[in-house]
């Protein structure tokens, strides 16, 4: 079927262009929590069920509410809060654009020019 | 080729060999049956039991978790507060071991035929509510946060209330289907292992009669014609070489049993040679000593009847002389009337009955004669028995020789006896002619004498190139085996007295060997004579 592009976009300041995809995963995890220039990680979930949402966690390698259940441990641990989630792309686009160090994920035609591109997926659809 | 046809060790190896592929091909079905089943039954202990403890565990820490967020909620004191998060930590861990070893087993798990729809959708159904529940958890903990502490309780005991109510129903359900699956596999592992088990013992039970049935069949092919050469050996022990065995397989029961065959029929061959050869040795044994000894008799005979047939002549001439001498005398007196002085003469004479004297003198005279006549016959007919070689030796005709037979017998067969004759192509034969000719007429003779009536005669001449064969058989009153016996035998015969003189078979016998031939007689009574002469060709 069709290529659902996901692209992991940041904030136009984010000091990377690319993530590796361990690197993408301890950023979600909350395990890393501040960028390269000491800024913090704003990380960014998308809450409507979708077919984006699926290609991400696909790539991340955990189901949603696996990487809830981090994110508990790590609200209960007082180590960080869990990322807000979303109700749209557009939503995510604004909030990165917005906040420095902030890092989400919309679908690739979603993307404009006011973020970064980090990574693409290209999603085969089974 | 056919079964019965291999050799011994062939067979056996064959029919152990068989019930061996069956005895495996049962156990290795049993085997393959029983591993079949047992992982079924180790799906069941390994995977599908702790599959379910781990959902029931799931739901426990689920329920375990809501409690510890609800006193978490209702405690103020930092360090309880602090208790209830690590409790919670701690919890989270186990509910993500949980998941964790659910989907591990459910992966894990070789056997296939359980899984099901209806639990790929349940756990499905579960994630979405969970992480509802979670998403409640974190506005929660954001109440908390905001110290909304009634409406984060609110949150707890309604909306989330209802998702873990839905959930944790879903998670029953798994345990539910998980557990109805163990029995199911249970149940069809029983099931298979009643059914492999039934089979098994068929199989063996099977076996063992195929193997007996195949043992016995076995000993059939091998013991019955052994019994059988044991037996005939034991006959052929006992002196009874007509045992012929019936094996006509080819293995080695087979050949020893043919050549067993062979033996006995060169063994019986060599005892009728040996047989046959006795006999004829004893017959000419017997027939040179009687030639030895008719011939000396001859020779004894020969002289003093040939002083009587001699002197017989001279005799009758000397008495015809005397009474020619009487004759005168009388004319004398009759004359010279002398009649006073030769009356005592007279008397005497008239006493004498000189007619009769003379009547009786000659009737002596011709019964001495006749006696050294049939004496001196007899004594030919002794002679040319043991003597032979007074003809020279020529090639004849055995045809012309048996028809110039029948011409001299022809006044004794003629309207009475029909000779029915069968020649053969048969090349002239080199032989003493007149006494051949002699046999024949003998053994007509003879063939019609034996014929009281009316009867035939048959007569078959061949040849097969080397041998010529003259068969000469009657319809006559046959004989006796102890007359046919000494039918060979100078003097022997059953004609009454005068008829015949016991010689013509023995001087038939003698002419036969002197050619180097040989004299066969087959004879029943009443069922009439054959004579066969075999006569080499030469």
């Amino acid at each position: 079927m069709a290529f659902a592009q996901v692209a992991i976009i940041a904030h136009k300041a984010a000091p990377e262009d690319t993530l590796s995809h361990a690197q993408l995963l301890d950023f979600y995890s909350c395990e890393i929590k501040t960028w390269r220039n000491k800024i913090p990680v704003v990380v960014f979930d998308l809450k409507p069920v979708s077919e984006i949402r699926e290609a991400f966690y696909k790539l991340l390698g955990k189901t949603p509410s696996r990487m809830k259940s981090i994110w508990l441990k790590k609200l209960l641990m007082g180590e960080s809060n869990p990322p807000l989630a979303l109700e749209s792309e557009e939503e995510v686009l604004k909030k990165v654009a917005a906040t420095r160090g902030a890092i989400g994920f919309v679908g690739k035609t979603k993307v404009t020019g006011d973020v970064k591109i980090i990574m693409v997926i290209e999603k085969k659809e089974k | 080729m056919k079964f019965k046809d291999l050799k011994l060790g062939v067979k056996l190896a064959g029919g152990f060999g068989v019930i061996l592929v069956i005895m495996a091909g049962s156990n290795i079905f049993s085997i393959r049956r029983m591993s079949a089943i047992k992982n079924e039954i180790d799906d069941v202990t390994a995977n599908r039991l702790p599959r379910a403890l781990a959902l029931a565990d799931l739901n426990l820490n689920t329920a375990a978790l809501r409690i510890s967020q609800l006193q978490h909620a209702f405690t103020r004191e930092p360090a309880a507060r602090q208790q209830q998060k690590d409790i919670m930590i701690r919890l989270i861990d186990r509910i993500e071991g949980n998941k964790d070893a659910y989907e591990r087993l459910k992966n894990e798990s070789t056997v296939r035929q359980f899984d099901s729809a209806e639990e790929d959708a349940l756990y499905a159904a579960f994630e979405r509510k969970w992480e509802t529940y979670q998403d409640l958890s974190f506005t929660f903990f954001d109440l908390l946060g905001d110290n909304a502490t009634d409406k984060a309780i609110a949150l707890l005991n309604g909306a989330a209330q209802n998702i873990f109510d839905n959930f944790s129903a879903d998670l029953t359900a798994l345990v539910q289907v998980n557990k109805r699956n163990s029995s199911e596999a249970a149940r069809r592992a029983d099931v298979a292992f009643q059914s492999a088990r039934a089979i098994t013992r068929t199989l063996s039970a099977g076996t063992i009669l195929f193997s007996a049935f195949l043992v016995a069949w076995l000993a059939r092919f091998i013991a019955v014609p052994v019994r059988q050469l044991v037996g005939a050996a034991k006959g052929v022990a006992g002196g009874d070489l007509n045992v012929h065995l019936n094996i006509d397989s080819k293995d080695e029961i087979g050949n020893l049993a043919h050549s067993f065959n062979l033996m006995t029929a060169s063994l019986r061959e060599a005892r009728e040679r040996m047989q046959k050869a006795q006999v004829q040795l004893v017959q000419s044994e017997k027939m040179a000593s009687l030639g030895q000894l008719t011939a000396g008799i001859a020779h004894e005979i020969n002289n003093p009847v040939n002083f009587i047939s001699a002197n017989v002549n001279p005799l009758r001439r000397d008495i015809a002389e005397v009474l020619a001498v009487l004759a005168q005398y009388d004319e004398t007196v009759a004359t010279q009337q002398l009649q006073e002085k030769f009356n005592t003469v007279e008397t005497l004479k008239k006493n004498l009955d000189l007619p009769y004297l003379k009547e009786e003198i000659n009737n002596l005279l011709d019964g001495v004669q006749e006696g050294a006549q049939r004496t001196s016959e007899i004594v030919k007919g002794l002679r040319s028995f043991t003597r032979l070689g007074e003809d020279e030796r020529k090639p004849a005709d055995i045809n012309q020789g048996i028809e110039s037979a029948l011409l001299m017998l022809k006044h004794q067969l003629k309207n009475r006896v029909e000779v029915i004759k069968d020649y053969g192509n048969v090349p002239p034969v080199v032989c003493y002619p007149g006494k051949l000719n002699q046999v024949f007429l003998n053994l007509l003779a003879n063939a019609s004498q034996a014929i009281a009536g009316a009867g035939k005669i048959f007569i078959k001449t061949s040849c097969d190139g080397e041998i010529v064969t003259i068969a000469i058989k009657d319809t006559g009153m046959g004989m006796t085996p102890e007359v046919r016996k000494h039918i060979f035998e100078p003097f022997f015969t059953t004609k009454p007295i005068g008829e015949g003189t016991g010689l013509g078979l023995p001087i038939t016998y003698g002419i036969i060997e002197a050619h180097d031939g040989n004299i066969e007689v087959y004879s029943e009574p009443d069922q009439g004579s054959e004579f066969v002469i075999t006569l080499p060709v030469k």
